[in-house]
């Protein structure tokens, strides 16, 4: 069969081309709102010294040490890290074609709290610091960490086998999803009711997710996951557009389901995982920013990857200036901001009638 | 001859769901895959589409054994139309480029573009091309996805129950696309169906499924009543309108 009219359909290449100004727009407001945020704060910084000691050129030394030490991390960290959030949230909701899936819903951020709580409680991490906000410190971070990072992994394990016990159906992987948060969330409570003051307070303190805690080190780590799942995902665009089509179309179209499912699923909770461990929960970042993207751009997964990507920027980076300037000279945790601005919009696309 | 399936069976656990199925098909010919419901219609359908393994027997496609051949080699030789599609907010020029998948290495070629416009402009659906799928009436849906499998320039179309949720006049138009689809593309296509006369006027030939088994394998001259009774049980008669037959319950 052959079928070829060597012509090249106009209307459809403006239309491509608008979604990729779309893209290029909105990774122009990423980076305005990234010279802002290093801007604003406790101590506010002109925005052109911004951009003078951006380019190396010292206005002055106490800039300097403010912007690259403080504020550049912190600011890159939450681009990257709402980036990854939103991307998981995407891949999460096509592989498992819910519209309800994210890190948040399929329980990663309650695996992640009960494994920094049993870090806390049995491996004596948590401690408290003299006085002033942020009494509560966590005094072996990376012990924390990677605790909650085995019990993330431990929770995506424990889903996929059960999932492929019962043919790595995308209900079996959601509820199952949901029942380990619950087990974890349960989990948690338990040990926080026979913790101490301390003990009790670092649990707490740490489940509130905040980019501050992420140095040039953590920020470099969450930088390369994200850049090897991103290529991973893109790669896999037209295999997420196929399963959207229907699990029997895919097939039919020579698309292994089962294993992009399966593999899908491991790499957005990997990454999902080194983001939560690390900074802690930041919730609605990976529910509402897919969404959002899916109304402006569609379900088109060459579009939506990243373009979600770069919503989930844009909403985290908004947030954290947002939670450095709300109570000044003292900064909340962004992971407040988050859902108070996620909620709404939340509740708006369920008004709205959301779509996938 | 364009397919051939060779003593087929296939066991779902321990039960078993078809046996001794032979039959083939001939280019630019539909045939139609009759029975009741749960007879294993669409379960034939995915054999032939290597989506599920037979348990033994064989399907070919111009002489080729499909099992010895990976699902994107499939997707190269079979269009396979789903009896659901999902709709998601996705162009109908996008949701037609899928069918270039099978064909692609690292991303869509000027060529794919050029090809699925042509089947738009055959099949008409200039209107459609920047429409969002989700906001489509059936049968345009429909329209679609057949488009999305002729893209994939296969040799076999298989069309599982493609008009089971559409009106008259979508049933017809369907089926007559169907018709010159195969004739320009010298394909040939398979497709389950309900409506026996609406079969019977569109299909070339018919294979008639009973627990599990061929009934049948005739065209439209070798169907009878006593054929169509014991297939449905139910007492037919049998009129002829226009050189077609029409089958009408008792």
């Amino acid at each position: 069969m052959h079928l070829s009219d060597q012509e090249f359909p106009q209307e459809y290449k403006q239309y491509i081309g608008k979604k990729i100004t779309y893209i290029i727009i909105g990774i122009s407001l990423s980076i305005v709102l990234l010279i802002i945020s290093i801007s604003l704060g406790a101590v506010s910084i002109p925005i052109t010294e911004v951009l003078y000691t951006l380019v190396g050129k010292t206005i002055s030394t106490k800039s300097d040490i403010i912007i690259w030490n403080i504020r550049l991390p912190q600011s890159l960290t939450a681009i990257v890290a709402g980036a990854g959030l939103a991307v998981s949230g995407v891949v999460m909701q096509s592989v498992l074609r819910n519209p309800l899936a994210s890190p948040i819903t399929l329980g990663l951020s309650h695996a992640a709290a009960f494994g920094a709580a049993f870090s806390v409680m049995f491996l004596k991490t948590g401690v408290m610091k003299a006085s002033g906000p942020g009494a509560i410190i966590i005094s072996n971070p990376y012990t924390t960490t990677l605790s909650a990072f085995v019990f993330c992994l431990i929770s995506t394990g424990v889903v996929l086998i059960i999932s492929s016990l019962r043919r790595t159906s995308p209900e079996v992987m959601v509820l199952s999803g949901v029942a380990m948060g619950w087990i974890f969330m349960a989990a948690t409570l338990f040990l926080q009711f026979f913790a101490d003051d301390i003990q009790l307070a670092s649990m707490v303190f740490w489940t509130f997710g905040d980019t501050a805690r992420a140095s040039w080190s953590e920020l470099a780590l969450i930088s390369s996951v994200l850049l090897v799942s991103m290529v991973y995902f893109f790669f896999n665009r037209w295999n997420y557009n196929a399963i959207d089509a229907g699990d029997e179309t895919a097939k039919g179209l020579g698309v292994n389901v089962k294993r992009v499912r399966i593999a899908g699923m491991l790499v957005a909770s990997v990454m999902t995982s080194i983001i939560v461990a690390l900074l802690g929960i930041i919730g609605f970042i990976g529910l509402v920013c897919p969404h959002m993207t899916r109304r402006l751009i569609g379900d088109d997964h060459r579009f939506l990857i990243p373009g979600s990507c770069i919503a989930g920027s844009i909403l985290l980076i908004s947030s954290d200036t947002t939670a450095r300037l709300l109570i000044a000279p003292h900064t909340l945790p962004v992971a407040i901001i988050t859902s108070f601005l996620g909620a709404p919009v939340f509740i708006y696309l369920i008004v709205k009638g959301y779509r996938r | 001859m364009m397919l051939d399936v060779k003593d087929l069976r296939f066991d779902y656990r321990s039960e078993n769901v078809l046996k001794d199925i032979s039959f083939h098909v001939h280019p630019k010919e539909i045939l139609a895959i009759m029975g009741p419901n749960g007879v294993g219609k669409t379960t034939l359908l995915r054999c032939i589409n290597a989506i599920i393994k037979p348990k033994s027997g064989v399907v070919m496609v111009k002489g080729q054994d499909l099992s010895t051949l990976s699902l994107k080699e499939v997707a190269k030789k079979i269009g396979y139309v789903a009896q659901y599609s999902e709709s998601s907010r996705l162009t109908a020029f996008d949701a037609i480029l899928l069918g270039r998948m099978p064909h692609m290495k690292w991303g869509i070629s000027a060529q794919d573009l050029s090809i699925v416009n042509a089947v738009i402009k055959q099949l008409n659906l200039q209107k459609l091309t920047l429409r969002y799928i989700d906001e489509m009436s059936g049968g345009e849906r429909q329209k679609v996805s057949i488009a999305r499998a002729i893209v994939q320039e296969p040799e076999i179309l298989l069309l599982d129950e493609p008009t089971s949720s559409l009106d008259l006049k979508n049933q017809i138009e369907i089926l007559k696309l169907l018709q010159t689809v195969i004739k320009e593309h010298t394909v040939s296509a398979i497709i389950t169906m309900h409506d026996i006369n609406m079969a019977l006027r569109y299909a070339d030939r018919f294979v008639f499924l009973k627990h599990g088994k061929m009934s049948a394998c005739c065209d439209r001259t070798s169907i009878t009543k006593d054929l169509i009774s014991d297939i449905y049980g139910v007492a037919v008669s049998i009129y002829d309108h226009n050189g077609y037959p029409v089958v009408v319950p008792e």
